[in-house]
């Protein structure tokens, strides 16, 4: 990632005059006095907070930068001056490359609630100008690629990342002309599947968000009328099973397979077919290989054996869930609430209570899977971070 | 036993008991049972009230009343604030809310404050009236776990000698919660707490820059759960608006709590286990308005 520091010296030394040199430094001595006068002006120094960045106190600029209330001046001096930053000292204009959009991506991912719609943007401008103008894919860029698409996932912006007419990989293109009334999309997870056609992670990434904002999305409530009459609404339904067909052969992908089942299961679901739900769960388990992925598979499991009125094989999942994420809210939730309504009030009340009193519980799978990639946002994070060091 | 055990209110009345009030009060016995019920003339409490002024029956059988308290016992307290997208821009006004009603309790009440996240979040853990609040609300768009949130408030069992309010202020529209409405209606029958809901609109302030919801469809405009919920526990649904109003709404709530009756009485004449419907009224003055639990689950 960044250039061998003897490296750049030997370049520095025999490359250059000593009026380029001069030029340089003067170009340099510019950037910091537009920078610093921008900065005054607005109360935001970006480039101080890239140079925190890239010096790896990555925690220390992302906390700044979301502290700011207005992210006018920031996003304004993001397109003004990161380009030059970059160019500035080109021995370092790799890591201060990938550093810009590991900032970029991490505030996101900070101030994602609120202001996702004012910082995508700022993604996508990063991928097509800093990035993938750069030359061939790198790993950083497959790193940083599906953080992103882990925080579009939280926001759940399909057309964001596939465009308005998305197809899945095997239905046949839409034959039609953009239209002036075409919703903009950057198709960025598109662009992510053209640098890296193999990876399994965006092949799976392409068909969940496929998936998002249909009519027919899996509930997370189980209320009993509804299951009960959810085969009325069957029909309507049939197009979520479309993904079936492209998650089938992701499952024989040892990367993704347990996801896959699980979001096969999850699409069973939507259409009330929950005997096919559980066998999906119950084979995503052994291939699973992140707690998160396990917890699911056991959490959903108990959810199937809930509708189909098994309420102690579900209990006996619900336990097996909270062994694998002991402080996770929605297994605890479902369990409670199965004990409480059962009369079995004393357990109930007391695994609430213990749950509520943890000062620092982790993150629940159980409340993040409908969001795509975010389910594994702290793993994904920590692997860009760690391209980001090499 | 246990579901009985968690539904009596069983108090011992310090004045009855002649007890000193500072002195506590306890669940000495699971076979009797204690029904919270607020009277009012108009919006006026109705204080006076004795055993022989109320008719209680249980599965439609009248009962002897045992005792008629007014408790003055402490409270344990949880409000919640729904945090979710559609009350995000009273998020400031939440924040002083919080503050002036915890400020209302005494100081042997107990306070928490509940609030929606990407799942149910406590910024306030349980602790003493009176106390400084440390407060990091936040708004998270997209999400509404209303009944989720609920069950939680419900779960909670005051000590001994306590009793629990729960005041929701929320806008009832649930998104994503792994409960439905039906089971927090049925963990509503199964609670010692009174539940009073504040229904606050949404200010229709959405940021088309925030993240957007996923919404399947809920029981939202089907029944009315909240409202249900909070009238079996023998609460009431109230509308206002975030900001002075509702801290005046609180205010009223938390008085009438604090003068309503407690009526106790030993079940004659019917069968111990599954659902006693309640009924609580006051004969001789029909003009009253009588709220009240509306029943409870006896053990199996």
């Amino acid at each position: 990632m960044t250039q061998d520091s003897a490296d750049s010296m030997a370049t520095f030394r025999s490359g250059y005059s000593s009026q380029l040199r001069m030029a340089r430094i003067l170009a340099s001595a510019a950037l910091c006095v537009w920078a610093a006068v921008s900065a005054q002006s607005s109360g935001v120094n970006l480039i101080a907070l890239l140079e925190t960045y890239a010096a790896g106190r990555h925690d220390e600029a992302i906390t700044r930068a979301a502290a700011l209330k207005d992210l006018g001046p920031l996003r304004l001096q993001f397109v003004q001056q990161t380009p030059a930053w970059i160019a500035s000292d080109p021995a370092k204009a790799e890591a201060r490359r990938a550093a810009v959009a590991g900032f970029i991506v991490e505030l996101a991912g900070a101030r994602l609630e609120d202001d996702w719609g004012r910082l995508s943007d700022l993604i996508e401008w990063t991928c097509a100008q800093i990035l993938r103008s750069a030359g061939p894919p790198a790993e950083f860029e497959r790193r940083w690629h599906m953080a992103t698409t882990a925080l579009a996932g939280r926001a759940r912006v399909r057309v964001w990342l596939l465009g308005p007419y998305a197809r899945l990989p095997h239905q046949k293109p839409v034959k039609r002309a953009p239209s002036k009334d075409d919703p903009p999309s950057p198709l960025h997870l598109m662009h992510a599947i053209e640098r890296f056609p193999d990876d399994p992670q965006f092949q799976l990434a392409r068909v969940v968000a496929w998936t998002w904002g249909r009519d027919s999305e899996p509930m997370r409530n189980m209320r009993a009328e509804w299951q009960r009459n959810i085969d009325r609404w069957a029909p309507a339904r049939a197009p979520q099973l479309e993904a079936i067909a492209s998650f089938e052969p992701l499952t024989h992908v040892p990367e993704v397979a347990a996801e896959s089942w699980i979001r096969i299961g999850l699409i069973d679901v939507t259409v009330a077919d929950h005997a096919a739900a559980l066998k999906a769960f119950e084979t995503a388990l052994p291939l699973a290989r992140t707690p998160q992925l396990k917890y699911l598979a056991h959490f959903l499991a108990g959810r199937s054996h809930e509708v189909l009125q098994q309420p102690d094989e579900a209990i006996a999942q619900y336990r097996r869930a909270l062994d694998v994420v002991p402080s996770a809210e929605s297994a605890t939730i479902a369990l409670a609430s199965l004990q409480f309504l059962r009369g079995d009030s004393e357990p109930s009340i007391a695994m609430i209570e213990k749950r509520f009193a943890a000062t620092d519980p982790s993150a629940d799978p159980g409340r993040l899977m409908g969001y795509g990639a975010y389910l594994h946002w702290p793993e994904i994070k920590a692997a860009m971070r760690a391209e980001l060091k090499k | 036993m246990k579901a009985l055990r968690l539904l009596l209110v069983i108090l011992w009345c310090p004045a009855l008991a002649g007890l000193t009030a500072d002195q506590a009060v306890f669940r000495a016995r699971t076979d009797l049972v204690a029904i919270s019920a607020s009277v009012k003339r108009g919006n006026a409490p109705v204080a006076n009230l004795e055993a022989a002024d109320f008719r209680v029956t249980d599965n439609g059988v009248a009962q002897s009343i045992d005792a008629v308290t007014i408790e003055s016992v402490p409270l344990d307290v949880t409000l919640f604030m729904d945090t979710s997208g559609s009350t995000a821009g009273a998020l400031d006004r939440m924040k002083k809310n919080v503050v002036a009603i915890a400020g209302m309790l005494r100081p042997d009440d107990r306070f928490r404050l509940l609030t929606i996240g990407l799942s149910v979040e406590v910024p306030v853990p349980w602790q003493q009236a009176g106390r400084p609040i440390a407060l990091d609300m936040k708004a998270v768009p997209g999400i509404s776990l209303v009944y989720d949130a609920m069950f939680v408030a419900l779960t909670h069992t005051p000590a001994p000698g306590r009793r629990h309010l729960i005041v929701a202020m929320t806008d009832g529209r649930d998104c994503g919660s792994l409960l439905d409405g039906a089971r927090v209606f049925d963990a509503s029958a199964r609670t010692e707490a009174v539940l009073h809901w504040i229904y606050v609109s949404a200010d229709a302030d959405f940021d088309p820059n925030s993240v957007g919801a996923w919404c399947t469809p809920t029981d939202a405009g089907e029944v009315d759960f909240m409202a249900q919920s909070a009238a079996r526990t023998g609460g009431d649904s109230h509308r206002s608006r975030f900001g002075d109003p509702a801290v005046r709404t609180f205010a009223q709530i938390l008085d009438e709590f604090r003068q309503s009756y407690v009526l106790r009485y030993s079940p004659q004449g019917v069968p111990a286990g599954g659902w006693h419907a309640v009924a609580v009224a006051v004969p001789g003055q029909p003009a009253l308005t009588i709220k009240a639990r509306s029943g409870y689950f006896g053990a199996r």
